[in-house]
């Protein structure tokens, strides 16, 4: 398992540059303008790291290589999904401590409705390849490709929704109250443990 | 005791059938698997590694039956495929960092020698390659965990004369300890009458044969004759013929030739085109 990080480890630092570079320029925007779609552009793209990492696996035939080599592909499931996890924890961390020190030098924004904004934007960050991942998985990049693009516009459009009518955090915690947060965590946890169990089912039976 | 026991291994796909393919390899033998392109050679080796789900029948690696964990044979097994898939950036510094950890008896220094013996260089990237290079670094990957069998498919393609020969030696080292055992693909059958103790012949998803290296070039000789002579001889001492306007060509068996005719040696080559002619 820890040959498969490794590899993907530098696959990520030679191909995923960009998307890190987005996220900081994103998160610094994000912080100066009301536009949602600063906020939530970065988490719906997360998506695109495993797969892109699946695309490159697949074009170097390293996806048949790696079932020569002592890794189950239970293994390479799980280098995926916690490659995925990793991208979302730092696009949280950077949108947060951006957040943060702009609250703290400045004295404005409100923590409740921050806590809000992680939660559904994590939510998305989790939701969007937990939806992608099982079928690359069972059908390949390559097949899989029109679904991937269905996902991905309907991600845009929960998005888009969700930008309309619950993202002021501020009414959110009025109306609603906090508890929804953790709640919409652990709706997102449970798609990704669906998702993750199918990719480990769907691999092991796809033929290379 | 057998690397590798195959009993009546099938898989169907599209118009490919395998179909109830048998074979032993000995520990200490080198087992050599010729056949056309699309003869099932990259199937039978990927439904070894599991890589395929069979049909029907069983794999049996070092007396291990089907159920044993493949992943933890792997550690033994030194796999080089008929196409060596590494990310394009990679150079064979960071692949022996990679197989470091994927490895658990990985042995840097015997890389890095191999590395060296086969001309490869370590700082260049895999994309900058050559598909001779790209299959020297898979062999070197295949022979630096102290493997006890070896899947080689295709694994000389792409390579030219000299290393062609460098690496069927390498082979050849390989199983002059006792528990080693190789098991290669090739098209190329003069590569595979220097090395092998075994030949199978797999046409179309059957096999047509497995012996002896030895023993099938003692049993097959070819003769040359006229076309009203080859009528003289019992059918069954006929394999195939190649006839032109005043001569015949043919694959005989030996046992069954009469006295006095002139049988002369076979190439491993020249038995496999007759005899998938003849199948």
């Amino acid at each position: 398992m820890k040959g498969l990080f490794l590899k993907d480890f530098y696959m990520t630092v030679h191909y995923c540059k960009a998307y890190l570079l987005l996220v900081l320029v994103f998160a610094g925007a994000s912080v100066f303008s009301d536009n949602l779609f600063l906020l939530i552009y970065p988490f719906i793209l997360l998506s695109v790291i495993p797969v892109n990492l699946l695309s490159y696996d697949e074009k170097s035939r390293w996806t048949v290589y790696a079932d020569c080599l002592p890794a189950s592909r239970k293994k390479v499931v799980d280098v995926k999904y916690i490659v995925m996890l990793i991208f979302l924890a730092v696009t949280l961390a950077v949108f947060s401590v951006t957040h943060l020190t702009y609250s703290l030098v400045f004295g404005k924004g409100d923590l409740a409705a921050w806590m809000i904004m992680n939660a559904v934007l994590s939510s998305i960050g989790i939701l969007s390849p937990s939806l992608m991942l099982p079928v690359l998985f069972k059908y390949g990049v390559e097949k899989g490709r029109m679904v991937y693009y269905l996902i991905l516009i309907l991600i845009c459009g929960i998005c888009g929704g969700l930008s309309a009518n619950l993202l002021d955090g501020e009414i959110v915690v009025g109306q609603i109250g906090l508890w929804w947060a953790p709640a919409i965590v652990v709706a997102a946890l449970l798609i990704l443990a669906v998702s993750w169990i199918l990719s480990r089912r769907f691999y092991e039976n796809r033929e290379l | 005791m057998n690397a590798l026991e195959i009993r009546d291994l099938s898989k169907s796909y599209g118009d490919f059938k395998l179909d109830r393919l048998n074979l032993t390899l000995p520990n200490g033998c080198i087992l050599g698997l010729v056949g056309e392109n699309g003869a099932g050679k990259s199937t039978a080796m990927k439904l070894i590694l599991g890589m395929l789900k069979k049909d029907g029948g069983s794999v049996r690696i070092f007396g291990n039956d089907d159920n044993a964990s493949l992943e933890k044979l792997k550690e033994d097994i030194g796999v080089v495929p008929d196409e060596i898939g590494f990310p394009e950036f990679i150079t064979a510094e960071k692949v022996n960092r990679i197989m470091k950890k994927m490895y658990q008896n990985w042995e840097e220094t015997v890389y890095f020698d191999f590395l060296k013996k086969l001309d490869i260089p370590k700082e260049r990237k895999f994309k900058e390659y050559s598909r001779g290079m790209k299959m020297k670094l898979g062999i070197a990957v295949a022979l630096s965990h102290k493997p006890r069998l070896l899947l080689l498919d295709e694994a000389t393609n792409g390579l030219d004369p000299v290393a062609r020969d460098q690496v069927v030696e390498l082979f050849s080292e390989f199983t002059r300890q006792e528990d080693h055992a190789v098991l290669i693909s090739s098209h190329i059958v003069s590569d595979l009458e220097k090395i092998c103790d075994y030949i199978a012949f797999l046409h179309k998803g059957k096999l047509l044969l497995c012996e002896e290296k030895d023993r099938l070039l003692e049993e097959y000789g070819m003769t040359h004759c006229t076309r009203q002579q080859i009528v003289e001889l019992m059918p069954e001492a006929v394999i195939g013929r190649r006839e032109s306007t005043y001569s015949v060509e043919a694959l005989v068996k030996r046992s069954m030739m009469p006295a006095g005719w002139e049988v002369s040696p076979v190439s491993l080559e020249e038995l496999f085109v007759f005899m998938v002619k003849a199948s």
